[in-house]
Order: structure tokens, then C-alpha cells, then sequence
């Protein structure tokens, strides 16, 4: 044994107590209370931690042969035991992750227990066969500052309901009881900057309205066809998904001859409002909506665009074009936008014309206030040169244009760079650079 | 009589500035310019806003205007407009810092600089934090240097050793803005609690996060998380060092990455295991040792 060994033993008993509960904070409860068996010192300190953060999924042992009802048994006494302990008299952060519809009552009275306890970040995660309803103490509660929704969760908004402190919230696929829920949620949040909604299934919101006047920041994931640029966040989820639930509902009548159009009824289509005036950044992946509606973006000053048609088909081309345009006017004043190649793509299969039809007025976004453009998935066809075109010729203020080509093999950029050099300029002072594969970066001046 | 030509400047945000050749020339950058021939376009001064271009057009304008005092005497009226002319916020000085050293507008510099100087003498704790910030911000130590604008401060590890630091970055600590706030640290600050060894990679630390530009919102710093990540590939005993000083001095960021480094050690491992890792002593007898373990059943399963 070296002369320091005496030394280094034990450094971490060393650490004051604040440090250890800092350090145990950050592990899932399972592992925090597992702590309590290392000595005396370690055997309470878990307790004295706000946070709290249960998730069935756990398992030390994973070959353990342990049966699913006494597994089930033995997470709620955990989670019961570790509620009752009552030096956690005030719990900062709840998360719980459950996917045993056998629990859904003992759920029910630990979202009660949190609540009680001025729970202040509320995390749900459940994916069991059936959603789960929250109670309705919920929907009153004063203290919570960050709440994140996800997946088998049934909200039936009460015609009373309000969220005092709510600065944060995170809606992932929950499953709403009418079609002006989400727009009801939104209301009871009066102090609300953070938005974040995630749809991954066909649902009957054909209207989805985010109307918020103290909202700064909103990201959209609206993808059911598109679940692969997502999946890679929840894997395992995507398979379980009910397959039901991927089927779009039907278009209407296949013949889109348009004088008998006006005839039928009038086809229902997927909506997106936005209607927000402090709203600072905005990331929009949209493979559902077939209307966009923004208005009041008069702050806005960083933009994310990435959507294309759904797999519901689009009925007119020149209409849906029109739909896009009216989302990049929408957001007319942004400074920074950044847009996937799938925006620019604008015709899918079936039809024939190739080119991005200039729109007939320059949007005032693009003449005043772009300052900087980004084109990932970049393909180099003719509409996306087009499109860059457009935007070099009319941007007065753009800083900064850069393409991502680091898809494309070796060598191939050398073309398409030397057609983008030759585009006219408004703005003299604009940096451009294209992303190569190799890794290297062509600046033009 | 040679006729006066006009220049003309052209702003970073594309305003043209017209002014006759005998005042632009007052900027050295600008004579070499005519000199070599490269004026007879607009120039193009992409470094300068016109918000200040502006600013530094009436100094030099009314420099140029005013008849040049005797040796030895001081035109105090000029010396007045000079005295109300650097009467701006705290950011247009700097800025005008930056523009009269790009131009080579040396009476501004003095002029600018030695406002500077001034100014942080009479300043409070908290002012002098967010001066600092701002030289940072606009990389301005080297000029500060010349005019002796203090912008680094002293260090004294537990061992003796000195470490001179940029005050924005000795900032990233709580504790030692604090004592800048409190006026505390205008001599060297000791730490007793920390070595040499573990100063110099606080240090380190701090000056990278300083220097990297803040994430966006929205965005994740992938290269500064990889240098993070790097950064705790230590051996355990400076590990906890590293904890020790970030707690004692109060750098959150510091604290947090270093626990969660404790903590993923931590994660998924046995007691036993645990106990491997950190060399725990084991103070439970075996009866109390299955107490705690039927207590939290779940927890061990």
C-alpha cells in the first residue's frame, strides 16, 4: 500500500454534507435512497433532497427473475415509503416515469401528495395501456413553475383552472378531451414563457390555437409519418405506439375537380394559430398542419422552419405553396431563420412543375430584417437554388448565409458553389459559407 | 491652395458619411488609405456602426476646427467639449475605444481610456463587475494595459503561488465577486483552501467557459460539453479537490459538473461496488445493514 493510502481513503467522506446531498441529487431516487446503505453518515442524507424522481424502468438486476405484479408491488411500497419519509416536506422537483396501468389510484395519490407539498417542476411520463387522468387538485395548483406532459395522459380541462406560477410547459402527445383544451390550458397561464408541443398521432384537434400573450419561446413537433426525425429520442416508444393511431383520417372525396369542389362540404383541415407578440424564438417541425395562421410575431428574432406536406396528400399545389408562404409572412419580422431543405421542397411526388415560384412580393422579413440564413439538408436542386437565389437578390441586411452540404460526397459542392457565386448580392456585407463534407468550410466574400 | 477633397466613409450598416479630406485624415488608418491610393471610393469601415462613426466625425471635425494651442498652454475650452463629448453610456465609450484604436485616432484613444480609468476609480463594487464584463466582452485588455487600467487581479494559492487573472474571469467565482463588490480585492486575494495544483485548473476552467461564446437559447454547446467532459478525466483525488474549490468558491457551473461526474460513478452500481470505487469505511454491523436494506427494499432490487 503506498503512504497515501491512508490518505486517499475516503476523500469522498471529505465532502460536507451540502456537497453529498448535491451529488446525490443528481441520481434517480432508486440510486439516491440506494446510498443509504453505505454507512451511517450516507444512511439518511438522501432524505433531506427536494427532488424526487421514480421511474419503474430501474432495475439493478435485470436478470433478477422477478414477476411484473410483485415488481409492481414493490415499486409503489418504494415510492410510498419514500413520500411518507417526512423530512421531504417540501419537494422542488417531482418526476415520474410509469408504465403499469395497475397503479393508476396509487398515481393518482402521489400527483396528490406532491401537489400538497408545493411541488414546484412536475415531470410525467407514463406509457401505459390506458391514460391516466390526472385529479383535479391539479388543475389549481399554485406553486408549479415547470410542468412536462408526456404520452398516456387524458387532460379534461375543468371549466376552472388556473396556473398562477407556470413559466415552463412541455406537452408531448397528451391526449386532450375536446378540441379548444389546449387553447383553454394556455389561457390559465398567465405568466407562461416557455412552450413546447409535441403530436405524434392523428387526433381530432383540427385547430390547435397557441394564443399566449407572455410566451417567449414555442417549439412545434408535429410529425405522425415523419416519426423518424424524433424517433431517435424515444426508440422503445416508437414501436409501442398504437399503430391505430397512425392511420390519417380520410381526405376528402378523391375527385378535386374544382368546380365540384364548392358543392361539398368543406374538407377538415389541420390548423396551426399562433398568435403571440412577445414570442423570441420559434422552431416549427410540421408534417401535419395543412394552414398556418401567425400573427402579432412582432418580437420575434429567431426562427426555425422545418415542414412539408403530410402524409394526408396535398389537394392543390399552388394552394399549399401558398400555405408556406403565408408561414414565412407570418413570421415576417424574424432576424435569424433557419429552414430545412424539406420547407423548399414544396412539390412531392405527383407533381410535375420543378421550380419554387417566386412569390410576387418580397416578404418584408426577408427585404428588412434577415440577418442571417441557414439551409440544412441542402440538395442542390433547382428549386432550393431558386429559392437561395431569392433571398441573396432581395435579404438588404443579410450577414450570413450558410449551406450544409456535408451530406454530399467529396468534390460534388464545386458546382453548385460556383452558380452560388454568381448570384446578384443586395447585401455587401454578406458572409457565405458552405459546409462540406470533407469538413472544410468555402467562405465567398 | 489645394481644394479640399471629400472622403467618404461608408458605416457598417451601409451609411455613407461625407467629410472633407484635412479632417479624415486626423485618422492615421485613413491617411494611409489616401496615401496608398485606396480612397477614391467609399471606404468601407465595417468595424464601425454609424451611430459612432457619427460620434467620432464631430471629434475630429471640431479637432481639426479648433486652432491648435501654443506649446505648453492648454486650450481649455476644448478641453471642456472633450470633457462633455465622452459624457456617454458605459457601452458607446467602449465602443469608441474600439473605433479610435481601429482608426488610429490616438488624442481619442487618450481621450476614451483615461475617461476609463477615471471612471473605475470612482467606481463601486458592482459598476467595476460590470466594467469589467465589458472589456471582456469587446477584448480590450491590451489597450487597457497601456493605460494601466487594472484588468487582471491576483490570486494566492495555499502553497504560496500567485496567479494573475483577468478579472472577468475570476468573476465566474461568486466568492471572489463578492469581495470585488466589497472593494476586498484591490491586493491579492488569498485562498487557504486551495492548492497551486487545483488553482490552476480552476482557472483553466473558468477562462474557457468565460471565453466561449454563450450558447445560444435553444442550442447546446457540443464542443464546450466535450471539453467539460474531458475536463473531469481526472484521478479521483482531484476530483474532489475540484469539488472542494468549486464549493468554496462558489462556482455553480463548476460544482454541478463535478457532481454529476460523482453521481453517473455512483449510478447503477451496487453498495458494494460503491464502496470499492471510494474506499468507504463500513461502519453498519451486518444486523443493521439488513434493516436499511428492508427499509428500502426497492431500492436494492
Amino acid at each position: 500500500m503506498d503512504s497515501t493510502y491512508g490518505k486517499s481513503r475516503d476523500r469522498i467522506s471529505n465532502l460536507p454534507d451540502a456537497v453529498l446531498c448535491h451529488i446525490i441529487s443528481f441520481l434517480p431516487t432508486k440510486f439516491a435512497v440506494g446510498t443509504s446503505v453505505l454507512s451511517k453518515r450516507w444512511r439518511y442524507l438522501w432524505a433531506s433532497i427536494p427532488n424526487l424522481d421514480f421511474d419503474d424502468d430501474l432495475l439493478l438486476d435485470r436478470d433478477k427473475p422477478i414477476g411484473d405484479s410483485e415488481r409492481s408491488i414493490c415499486f409503489k411500497n418504494f415510492v410510498d415509503k419514500v413520500l411518507l419519509h417526512g423530512s421531504i416536506s417540501c419537494i422542488r422537483k417531482f418526476r415520474l416515469k410509469c408504465s403499469d396501468h395497475e397503479l393508476d389510484s396509487a398515481v393518482n395519490s402521489w400527483i396528490c401528495t406532491a401537489l400538497e407539498r408545493n411541488v414546484q417542476d412536475l415531470d410525467l411520463y407514463f406509457d401505459t395501456e390506458y391514460p391516466i387522468e390526472l385529479p383535479p387538485k391539479f388543475f389549481f395548483c399554485k406553486t408549479l413553475v415547470v410542468l412536462k406532459l408526456s404520452f398516456s395522459i387524458f387532460l379534461d380541462i375543468p371549466s376552472s383552472i388556473w396556473f398562477p406560477s407556470l413559466k415552463v410547459l412541455h406537452l408531448r402527445s397528451v391526449e386532450f378531451s375536446t378540441d379548444d383544451s389546449a387553447q383553454k390550458l394556455l389561457s390559465s397561464c398567465p405568466v407562461l414563457e416557455e412552450l413546447v408541443i409535441e403530436r405524434w398521432r392523428w387526433d381530432e384537434q383540427w385547430v390547435f390555437n397557441v394564443s399566449a400573450p407572455t410566451l417567449k419561446s414555442l417549439a412545434i413537433y408535429f410529425s405522425v409519418d415523419g416519426l423518424a426525425c424524433i424517433a431517435e429520442r424515444e426508440d422503445e416508444l416508437v414501436d409501442e405506439l398504437d399503430n391505430e393511431l397512425l392511420v390519417a383520417p380520410q381526405v376528402g372525396p378523391e375527385d378535386e375537380s374544382e368546380d365540384e369542389a364548392e358543392d361539398e362540404p368543406e374538407d377538415q383541415k389541420y390548423k396551426l394559430v399562433v398568435d403571440a407578440p412577445n414570442l423570441e424564438y420559434l422552431s416549427i417541425t410540421d408534417f401535419v398542419s395543412e394552414d398556418y395562421l401567425m400573427s402579432n410575431l412582432s418580437s420575434l428574432v429567431k426562427a426555425y422552419v422545418n415542414v412539408g406536406p403530410t402524409i394526408r396528400g396535398i389537394d392543390d399545389q399552388i394552394l399549399y405553396r401558398g400555405r408556406i408562404y403565408e408561414l414565412l409572412r407570418g413570421i415576417s419580422n424574424v432576424k435569424h431563420l433557419s429552414l430545412s431543405g424539406e420547407t423548399l421542397h414544396v412539390n412531392k411526388d405527383e407533381c410535375e412543375i420543378e421550380e419554387w415560384t417566386l412569390p410576387l412580393q418580397v416578404p418584408t422579413c426577408v427585404e428588412l430584417h434577415l440577418n442571417e440564413v441557414e439551409i440544412k439538408k441542402f440538395d442542390g436542386l433547382d428549386y432550393e437554388l431558386g429559392a437561395i437565389e431569392f433571398l441573396l437578390k432581395n435579404a438588404r441586411v443579410l450577414k450570413k448565409m450558410s449551406i450544409d452540404c456535408r451530406d454530399w460526397r467529396d468534390g460534388q459542392e464545386f458546382c453548385v458553389c460556383e452558380k452560388l457565386s454568381g448570384f446578384t448580392r443586395a447585401s455587401r456585407s454578406c458572409e457565405f459559407s458552405v459546409f462540406c463534407h470533407c469538413g472544410g468550410i468555402r467562405m465567398f466574400s | 491652395m489645394a481644394s479640399s477633397k471629400t472622403i467618404t466613409l461608408r458605416s457598417s450598416d451601409g451609411e455613407a458619411f461625407d467629410l472633407e479630406e484635412v479632417v479624415a485624415v486626423e485618422s492615421q488608418t485613413i491617411k494611409h488609405m489616401i496615401e496608398d491610393g485606396c480612397a477614391d471610393n467609399a471606404i468601407p469601415l465595417p468595424n464601425v456602426t454609424s451611430k459612432i462613426l457619427a460620434k467620432v466625425i464631430e471629434y475630429c471635425k471640431k479637432h481639426v476646427e479648433t486652432p491648435k494651442a501654443e506649446e505648453h498652454a492648454v486650450n481649455d475650452e476644448l478641453k471642456a467639449w472633450d470633457a462633455d463629448f465622452v459624457k456617454v453610456d458605459q457601452a458607446t465609450l467602449f465602443d469608441l475605444i474600439l473605433a479610435a484604436n481601429y482608426l488610429g485616432i490616438m488624442s481619442l484613444l487618450d481621450l476614451t481610456c483615461q475617461t476609463v480609468a477615471d471612471m473605475i476609480k470612482e467606481m463601486s463594487g458592482n459598476e467595476i463587475c460590470e466594467i469589467h464584463l465589458l472589456i471582456k466582452e469587446r477584448s480590450l485588455e491590451k489597450i487597457c494595459k497601456i493605460y494601466n487600467i487594472k484588468t487582471k487581479l491576483t490570486l494566492q494559492s495555499s502553497d504560496g503561488m500567485f496567479f494573475y487573472v483577468d478579472v472577468a474571469v475570476a468573476m465566474e467565482s461568486q466568492t471572489i465577486k463578492h469581495m470585488i463588490e466589497d472593494r476586498c480585492a484591490d491586493n491579492a486575494i488569498p485562498l487557504p483552501n486551495v492548492t497551486s495544483k487545483i488553482l490552476a485548473r480552476v482557472i483553466e476552467y473558468c477562462k474557457k467557459h468565460v471565453e466561449t461564446p454563450k450558447a445560444e437559447e435553444h442550442a447546446v454547446n457540443d464542443e464546450l460539453r466535450a471539453w467539460d467532459a474531458d475536463f473531469v478525466k481526472v484521478d479521483q483525488a482531484t476530483l474532489f479537490d475540484l469539488i472542494l474549490a468549486a464549493n468554496y468558491l462558489e462556482i455553480k457551473s463548476l460544482l454541478d459538473l463535478t457532481c454529476q461526474t460523482v453521481a453517473d460513478m455512483i449510478r447503477g452500481k451496487t453498495p458494494e461496488e460503491i464502496r470499492k470505487t471510494f474506499l468507504r469505511k463500513h461502519d453498519f454491523t451486518p444486523e443493521e445493514e439488513e434493516e436499511v436494506r428492508r427499509e428500502n427494499q426497492w431500492a436494492f432490487e
